[in-house]
């Protein structure tokens, strides 16, 4: 079966990010990731091969779609990349205090800081809690 | 160049921010890659994040003073990642 995720209209990492989690929720023997920019489709494509697909990628109007097969074996294959978790496990609090990333650049700033929490889950379990105040509420 | 290694397996794993890209579209004519220099490393290399990085251009006669000043100062991350030659112009040549 084909596992298919449509990432049009998200902005790099997030297409790899949730490609990541479909592999890891799911463990598809295929995958089919359609995006709509070149970025995302050299990373999709990157993020597929590092994980022991066979990547191919055509264009399909203004998308691309990106699949991934598993060969026979692959099912060995390592697990996507985690962070190990250390023995000695950290707990780590993120506080936000503000609606952008950074001063002077405003609009960069707030896209930056929606990318930011979003890739925060990739922390695993060492991230311990996260507190919004103030104008990051 | 100093690159943390944390960088490279994260490129190879695709994540590459867009402007990664099109400064490689932008630039890519002009650069000239020795083989050795894969293509996970051209992609942090043409990386727009740059961590605070500031590049410095200093005579060439001064230079190994610079850096020991710099890392006496506590920048021991500091280091001489090229030379300005006259030719061939207009090249950029990664080694």
């Amino acid at each position: 079966m084909t596992s298919e995720l449509d990432c049009r209209g998200l902005a790099c990492p997030a297409p790899v990010l949730q490609t990541k989690q479909m592999i890891e929720k799911e463990n598809p023997s295929e995958i089919r990731v359609i995006v709509d920019n070149q970025a995302a489709k050299e990373n999709v494509s990157r993020f597929l091969g590092s994980q022991k697909f066979d990547v191919s990628a055509e264009q399909k109007g203004a998308d691309f779609h990106v699949t991934g097969k598993r060969g026979i074996g692959a099912a060995t294959a390592e697990p996507p990349v985690a962070i190990q978790p250390d023995s000695e496990k950290q707990k780590i609090m993120v506080m936000i205090a503000t609606d952008r990333m950074g001063l002077c650049y405003d609009t960069l700033g707030k896209l930056l800081i929606i990318t930011f929490i979003k890739t925060l889950a990739e922390m695993g379990d060492e991230l311990w809690r996260l507190v919004f105040v103030n104008n990051g509420v | 160049m100093p690159v943390y290694p944390e960088a490279l397996e994260y490129a190879a794993m695709g994540l590459v921010p867009a402007g990664a890209y099109r400064n490689r579209d932008f630039r890519l004519f002009m650069v000239d890659f020795a083989p050795t220099v894969n293509r996970i490393l051209q992609d942090v290399l043409f990386d727009p994040q740059t961590s605070g990085g500031l590049l410095i251009c200093v005579a060439p006669d001064r230079a190994a003073d610079l850096l020991n000043v710099l890392k006496a100062k506590g920048i021991q991350d500091a280091a001489m990642v090229g030379e300005v030659i006259a030719e061939p112009k207009e090249r950029i040549i990664v080694e």
